[in-house]
């Protein structure tokens, strides 16, 4: 046999899987095993204490004719991500156009919008507990002790526990929003706006055909993130409302979580995550398609 | 918005009665003057913004007033705003310094303690069911593993997608970013029969969850320890590890060519190219690699919830999301929840204050909060 040449190119690539092997190694075992696991799970019955034993489609059909919690959780999250992402878009948005100015002390501004995103998940959400607590909330105090102004009772009101939600959920992540959208604004090259100054486009115009279509990818980038976190929301109905009032904010991950560590039915918390990858899997693939057709990629300049 | 904010300076002084009489809607004169004041200066904001806006709307007075007004218009709402973010922030250190009683109060409602309990911060220290200074050791001990890991790991990893070619390189690091896709939940199973080795866990348990003062002793050799928390970190293969990966990344790919080349010439390997050359050059993304997974794991829940279920094996954010577990007490004592709220944010805010550059940047280049 003859020995291998040591081309520099070859001793490159294996230096290449020298470095990226850890993560390869961490890839199957944490990432991509756990995921064929959960697929393979969800067809047996699971509770951790025997072996699973397979069960077919059994899970399966249970959530799909039999599981009203399955179709209520998931049209809580819908409803939630449907509420949150337009949010956090268009606040987001407007919240840098507002600070990208040189004027002085903006810089103060922006780090104050960034301050709640510091703050973590778990303490926003027992501030915001407490701020939008029925009796003896601030926001209660603000609006309806001193203005007059009907509140509604966020953590109790079957139909105001989302929206709740909603309100801490864009206040704590309103900064990265507001950093992705700065950062996209400012790479927009100031001659695009003097070109369409020349033509006569007031401020609206350049807002409509300059600005957007160029930070159109990041809007995109946004709405992706947002999909994918938003949809496995946890922490915060967790701990704000614990699923309730009346099931209004048990939130899928929330409910396969429950499934999972409260009752212990492995196997039907599997068939329940299967699901959830796949939801997301395509949403995310739907967003690229959509996105194909409405997002502008600047061709860079040679 | 400065009305808003003018009013609510009003109410804090408790200058709220300025006028009592009864008007024919409801409201007291008094409110009826502020709710009009406040509705005419946002509709004063909103139709300037419009004005400055539109190109329908005829101009006047010139391009110098019009820029004086349009700053005046910025700053008025940049201030109204840093108002309604600081405001649960205000609430939060203001409820943490109150008594009892004082929490509960409506009338008059207390926006400030009326002498601030110090004394509350050094309570939370003496709470039998938590051992804090414990929880603080937990915490910080699972951070600084993290951030060794994360900062270790993705430097090394992102070097080798950044600058060694190596077949399927581009496919490899697609699978790197499609991983984010991946919910948290479905690697947390498997993760948990992983390491709970196989069993006994849970029995009698059921249900129990949710209670705070029954956690069990685990007889399987790795139920309850740290290891599922820290290890996937190490293997980059935690929630964020793909995006610090990819941070770093994109940072080696601007180091320039020749400094690894000319390492290369003298004939120096891979690994100490690395380590001496493309290293020192990575400080600023590896300290915002560092801040990003300092801020995730300080501020972690749900792995800790899962995986840790001993209570002195808690970490801070389960210890507060037990001041409003639901079954505990009936009179939830907002006033530790709160202080400990404060305890917990005030390393990461200081840190943000001292590192904030780098705390942007990393954001700005991985688009998600760590």
């Amino acid at each position: 046999m003859r020995a291998p040449r040591w081309t520099i190119g070859r001793r490159e690539a294996v230096w290449g899987f020298v470095f990226i092997a850890p993560w390869i190694l961490g890839f199957v075992i944490f990432s991509l095993g756990p995921t064929v696991a959960i697929i393979a799970w969800g067809f047996t019955e699971y509770d951790i204490l025997q072996a699973p034993t397979f069960a077919g489609l059994e899970n399966f059909i249970e959530i799909f004719t039999d599981d009203e919690k399955f179709l209520k959780s998931l049209v809580n999250t819908a409803i939630y991500v449907g509420l949150l992402v337009p949010c956090q878009v268009v606040i987001g948005f407007l919240l840098a156009v507002l600070v990208n100015t040189k004027l002085p002390l903006a810089s103060l501004f922006r780090a104050f919008y960034f301050l709640p995103t510091i703050m973590p998940l778990v303490v926003a959400s027992i501030v915001w507990a407490w701020v939008l607590q029925p009796e003896l909330g601030l926001l209660k105090f603000l609006l309806e002790d001193t203005m007059g102004i009907p509140t509604p009772r966020f953590m109790v009101d079957e139909y105001w526990s989302k929206p709740g939600i909603v309100i801490l959920t864009v206040w704590s992540s309103i900064g990265v929003q507001m950093i992705l959208f700065l950062a996209a604004l400012q790479a927009v090259p100031p001659h695009l706006y003097e070109a369409a100054e020349i033509d006569g486009a007031g401020p609206l115009r350049k807002l409509l055909h300059v600005t957007i279509p160029l930070v159109s990818p990041t809007i995109f980038l946004v709405i992706i993130i947002g999909i994918i976190n938003s949809f496995q929301v946890f922490t915060t109905a967790f701990v704000l409302t614990q699923g309730g009032p009346l099931d209004s904010t048990l939130f899928y991950v929330l409910y396969l979580w429950r499934k999972a560590f409260v009752s212990f039915e492995f196997g039907y918390a599997s068939a329940l995550a299967t699901i959830l990858f796949f939801i997301i899997m395509l949403l995310t693939a739907l967003s690229f398609w959509v996105s194909r057709r409405l997002v502008h990629y600047e061709q860079p300049e040679s | 918005m400065i009305a808003t904010i003018l009013w609510l300076g009003f109410v804090v002084f408790g200058g709220r009665s300025i006028g009592d009489q009864p008007t024919p809607i409801g409201m007291s004169s008094g409110e009826l003057l502020w709710t009009i004041v406040i509705a005419a200066n946002w509709i004063l904001d909103l139709s300037g913004v419009a004005w400055l806006v539109s190109p329908r709307i005829p101009r006047w007075g010139g391009p110098r007033l019009q820029r004086r007004l349009a700053s005046a218009i910025r700053y008025e709402l940049m201030i109204g705003i840093s108002v309604l973010a600081l405001i649960p922030i205000f609430w939060m250190v203001s409820t943490s310094l109150k008594t009892l009683p004082e929490t509960y109060e409506v009338e008059p409602y207390l926006l400030l303690p009326r002498e601030p309990q110090w004394g509350n911060y050094p309570f939370l220290f003496t709470f039998e069911r938590f051992n804090v200074l414990q929880l603080f050791k937990n915490t910080s001990l699972m951070t600084v593993f993290n951030l060794v890991a994360n900062v270790g790991i993705a430097s090394f990893v992102g070097y080798g997608f950044a600058r060694l070619r190596f077949p399927g390189r581009n496919l490899l690091f697609l699978l790197v970013l499609s991983s984010l896709m991946v919910p948290f939940i479905v690697r947390i199973i498997p993760l948990f029969v992983l390491f709970s080795g196989n069993t006994y866990i849970l029995q009698d348990q059921l249900g129990q969850v949710f209670s705070w003062t029954i956690f069990f002793e685990s007889r399987s050799w790795a139920q309850n320890t740290y290891l599922p928390l820290v290890v996937p970190e190490f293997f980059g293969a935690a929630g964020s590890s793909a995006l610090y990966i990819f941070i770093m990344r994109q940072y080696f790919l601007t180091i320039p060519h020749e400094l690894i080349e000319a390492g290369r010439v003298d004939g120096a390997s891979e690994f100490a190219i690395w380590r001496r050359i493309v290293l020192p050059q990575a400080t600023p993304a590896m300290v915002a690699v560092a801040i990003l997974s300092l801020q995730g794991s300080w501020g972690a829940f749900i792995e800790p919830l899962i995986f840790l279920r001993k209570v002195d094996l808690h970490t801070l954010s389960i210890w507060l999301s037990s001041f409003r577990s639901v079954q505990g007490e009936s009179v939830i004592q907002w006033q530790y929840g709160m202080a400990g709220g404060v305890l917990v944010t005030l390393p990461v805010f200081i840190l943000f204050l001292l590192f904030q550059r780098y705390f942007i940047a990393g954001i700005s280049l991985s688009g998600i909060k760590g």
